[in-house]
């Protein structure tokens, strides 16, 4: 059964996430809320748990027209890149993150963000 | 040169239109959001700034009066200044501080400072582990991927905090 299907995408002003199934994720706008761990974090929660759920080796994830986040949301891929290191091996799969590097935060970020999951996340850069 | 302001309930966005070197100031309470602030400083960057500039005074702007918001003591006005000379960009964020609080944050600063893009890596790492200290992730961030200077200046109770890089 398709649990990605079922995650609910949160309402977040100046911010969008879009699911397009199978296993793509588009993030846009900003993510400046002072505690956008509350507002998002549990999306992420869900999302991870659909994807080992449904069985997916990769997630698409285009964040080429999210042009700000703060650091308190910089955390909530942090917090994704744990739940991936800690994934057993029939639960892993892979990040796959299409960036912007003429964005600022997305040009330093992930390239960190991979060395906290080398084998699990992948940066494309356009 | 920063106006001092009396707290008010609400942001109060004015321009300078005397001063030749503030764009912006704004001044405004604790417990406010910077998420509003951050669509009125992005927009305004961008009409004024190159792409590169306009994206470091939006990453640095919205950092600085984050941390000021979050650790501001409370019932004191916050302040943001953006001012431009020929050669440089300045942002100026003020807040109500104790003297042990401006101790820790150079102390900070200075560990950031000595070595940018390691302290960002370990700040962004360290949040994997949770460990409750207090994040230094946003002024790493204004340090490493902004590549700006940071200050710190203390006056009475009133801390200063300002970041500047060249246009």
């Amino acid at each position: 059964m398709n649990q990605l299907v079922n995650v609910s995408v949160p309402r977040v002003d100046g911010f969008n996430a879009e699911l397009t199934l199978p296993s793509l994720l588009y993030l846009s706008g900003v993510l400046a809320q002072s505690e956008p761990g509350k507002l998002v974090g549990p999306f992420f929660e869900d999302l991870h748990r659909a994807v080992v759920a449904d069985g997916l080796r990769e997630i698409i994830v285009d964040v080429r027209q999210l042009t700000f986040v703060n650091s308190s949301a910089i955390r909530l891929f942090v917090d994704w890149a744990a739940r991936l290191r800690a994934s057993s091996e029939t639960e892993a799969y892979v990040i796959r993150f299409r960036t912007d590097r003429r964005i600022t935060w997305q040009r330093t970020s992930f390239l960190v963000l991979q060395s906290l999951a080398p084998r699990q996340i992948i940066i494309e850069a356009e | 040169m920063l106006e001092k302001t009396a707290p008010r309930t609400a942001p109060l966005l004015s321009r300078a239109t005397t001063d030749s070197r503030t764009l912006i100031h704004v001044a405004w309470e604790t417990g406010e959001e910077a998420s509003y602030f951050h669509g009125f400083v992005a927009g305004y960057a961008k009409a004024t700034f190159s792409a590169s500039t306009a994206d470091r005074v939006v990453l640095a702007s919205h950092e600085l009066v984050e941390n000021a918001l979050r650790y501001s003591l409370i019932s004191q006005s916050i302040g943001y200044d953006l001012a431009v000379s020929s050669s440089e960009v300045r942002i100026s964020v003020e807040n109500g501080t104790t003297l042990a609080r401006a101790d820790m944050l150079r102390t900070q600063l200075q560990r950031i400072q000595s070595d940018p893009e390691n302290t960002y890596t370990t700040e962004l790492a360290r949040s994997l582990t949770g460990t409750g200290r207090r994040s230094m992730l946003g002024l790493a961030r204004i340090c490493h991927e902004a590549h700006m200077a940071v200050s710190v200046s203390v006056i009475g109770s009133t801390l200063t905090v300002v970041a500047t890089c060249r246009r």
